[in-house]
């Protein structure tokens, strides 16, 4: 089976998010989303109770 | 049946669906394509894929179905997912990728052993090759009942349409038709929400639709009372789905193989990311629109029971009398229930506080007469046939495209329904057949080159679509085998998480520590399914938590040949 070169591709390659700062903000946007959606079903719930 | 104009259109996309697969197909000439498409994908095509791996035709068919009877509660089911694609980018993908996997099962061996590695794939095949038949008779039974169509043809016509991408495109060919189908399945939703609100009684606005959903409580989206009980609340969807989602999307080759696909694990990454941002969203707007069908059917005639096959049954049966008169009592207290209900906005409109207060004890009252000549509808069912599935869900919304969406839309939605039940299926049949050769035809004694491991994939390939649509014939004529083989999903998933979850952060856990743990994990799951009433996806936590805790303790006792991973 051919294997990619050591680093070739498989890494987080060029180009951003890269870097584990990048990373942590797009995973505290995913928690917050989550958060917010949340936020508005629970509103919603109460909304229409 | 269907209309000529809707047969049309569903035979124009699904010969689109095909040929686009089948020329994405011919692209791919190695085993690393044919695998992982060569490690080529874009986030955007990884995250349709994965989206369109989970999405199958029941879910299409059903979550509509699930919002008709049981309002936005089920969304929390997804609460745990947003979580879970964050946990494995900073976990599973890196290592995966760091390791130029195939399949997650490889990595095990690398990390413990082969028969961990074993244990794992054989826990794989034979769980997903059983579903894989399931995931093909499933909606060839609804569509087969709502079209009247040959349930065998129509599963054989479900294999048949797959088969040509992916057995000679493979991983790459299902990452291009899953971006095209999901595109397709997307569209026809939002178009499909569109239109029912139209269907909506004169003069009746979203906000005046919502209130009438809330009236009835399908607009109760969160339950934040701690149950283990119930099935779907805040915690069981954040605890309880972290765990589920983690295992169905870190250890599941169906879908490790759709973001291994990524060019890079940045690709990878991304891709994983926006199926944790849209996919709430997403599943409330499918379930919202279950609702608004709810709502549509508050001011019309609905039928008692949506499966027509057994309503048929029902109506010539020795209880054919009772059926009648159950439909009969139904559709009187429907007609009254559509009029409180008018009478009642208009009196809202008016500002006439007693008639508001008089319209709505009248449909108060109305629904319940309706609810309880449906119960007795379906006692009639059962009375008839003992064996008779009397749920219902899964034909609501079909029923109410065929009969409400304008001709060549219908066409549309079945369509739809067609490429979700070609989007799972060709990821679980390209997933066996990964798994078929990277953990078991490569590690025979004999070696193979690659030009021949690529045919054998194809042969795998086939192989396994085979066996799918061999089993979905047999399971047509063994209903129950189908709750068996989805029970059996969250029976396992649980342990094979803290397999893996061990070998990131037991560190000091060798191959016979965790071989054991995962033992008597599954052990306590199979327990809590046979002896408590624990809600099913607490088992997936149970499952974990055991097998990483009990492998930790049983470290220092058993010997190790822990590497680095």
């Amino acid at each position: 089976m051919s294997e990619p070169a050591a680093g070739e591709r498989r890494g987080d390659g060029p180009g951003r998010p890269g870097t584990p700062g990048s990373w942590a903000r797009l995973y505290a946007l995913v928690i917050l989303a989550l958060a917010a959606d949340i936020a508005l079903l629970l509103w919603l719930t109460e909304r229409y109770r | 049946m269907i209309r000529p104009a809707d047969a049309w259109v569903l035979v124009a996309a699904l010969a689109l669906l095909v040929a686009w697969g089948i020329a994405r197909a011919r692209s791919t000439k190695d085993l690393e394509g044919f695998l992982v498409a060569g490690h080529s994908m874009p986030w955007p095509v990884v995250a349709f894929s994965v989206m369109a791996t989970q999405a199958s035709a029941v879910t299409f068919m059903a979550t509509p179905g699930q919002g008709y009877i049981g309002g936005l509660s089920f969304v929390q089911f997804y609460f745990g997912l947003p979580l879970a694609m964050v946990v494995l980018c900073a976990t599973l993908v890196p290592v995966y990728q760091r390791l130029h996997v195939h399949t997650a099962y490889e990595f095990l061996e690398n990390r413990f052993d082969a028969k961990t590695r074993s244990l794992a794939a054989g826990l794989f095949l034979v769980q997903r090759g059983l579903a894989a038949g399931i995931t093909l008779y499933a909606p060839a039974l609804v569509l087969s009942v709502i079209l009247g169509w040959d349930i065998g043809l129509t599963c054989a016509l479900l294999g048949a349409l797959v088969v040509g991408t992916i057995v000679v495109g493979g991983a790459k060919a299902v990452a291009h038709a899953h971006a095209l189908q999901f595109s397709i399945i997307l569209g026809t939703l939002a178009l499909t929400f569109v239109l029912v609100l139209r269907t909506l009684p004169h003069g009746m606005g979203f906000g005046d639709a919502l209130a009438v959903a809330g009236a009835s409580g399908k607009l109760a989206a969160v339950d934040t009372k701690f149950d283990p009980t119930s099935r779907y609340n805040l915690w069981a969807g954040l605890l309880g789905g972290l765990f589920l989602q983690l295992s169905y999307f870190g250890t599941d080759q169906s879908q490790v193989g759709r973001f291994l696909a990524g060019r890079s694990a940045r690709e990878s990454k991304l891709g994983l990311l926006f199926n944790g941002l849209v996919k709430v969203p997403m599943q409330f707007f499918i379930l919202l629109l279950g609702v608004l069908v709810f709502v549509a059917y508050r001011f019309e005639p609905a039928p008692v029971f949506f499966n027509p096959a057994e309503s048929a049954k029902a109506a010539a049966g020795p209880h054919g009398d009772e059926w009648r008169a159950a439909e009969h009592s139904w559709n009187s207290a429907r007609a009254e229930l559509a009029q409180a209900l008018r009478a009642e906005r208009t009196a809202q409109r008016e500002h006439d506080a007693a008639a508001e207060r008089d319209a709505h004890a009248t449909a108060l009252a109305a629904d319940v007469a309706a609810n309880a000549a449906r119960a007795r509808a379906v006692a009639a069912i059962q009375a008839t046939d003992p064996a008779a599935n009397t749920n219902d869900t899964n034909y609501i919304f079909l029923r109410y495209v065929l009969s409400h969406l304008p001709v060549g839309v219908v066409g549309l939605v079945l369509a739809a329904i067609f490429a979700a039940a070609m989007n799972s299926s060709m990821a679980e049949l390209n997933a066996l057949a990964s798994t078929t050769i990277v953990d078991v035809v490569e590690r025979l004694p004999w070696k193979t080159d690659e030009r021949h491991l690529l045919t054998w994939s194809r042969i795998a390939t086939l192989f396994w679509v085979v066996f799918a649509v061999t089993f979905a014939q047999f399971a047509a004529r063994l209903g129950s085998l189908v709750e068996a083989v989805n029970i059996m999903g969250s029976l396992f998933y649980g342990t094979m998480l803290g397999i893996f979850l061990t070998a990131l952060w037991v560190k000091r856990a060798g191959g016979t520590a965790v071989f054991v743990a995962a033992l008597l994990g599954e052990a306590a799951v199979l327990a809590c399914w046979k002896f408590s009433s624990l809600s099913f996806l607490w088992w997936n936590l149970i499952g974990c938590v055991l097998t990483v805790g009990l492998a930790a303790v049983i470290a220092p006792f058993a010997p190790s040949r822990a590497r680095t991973g």
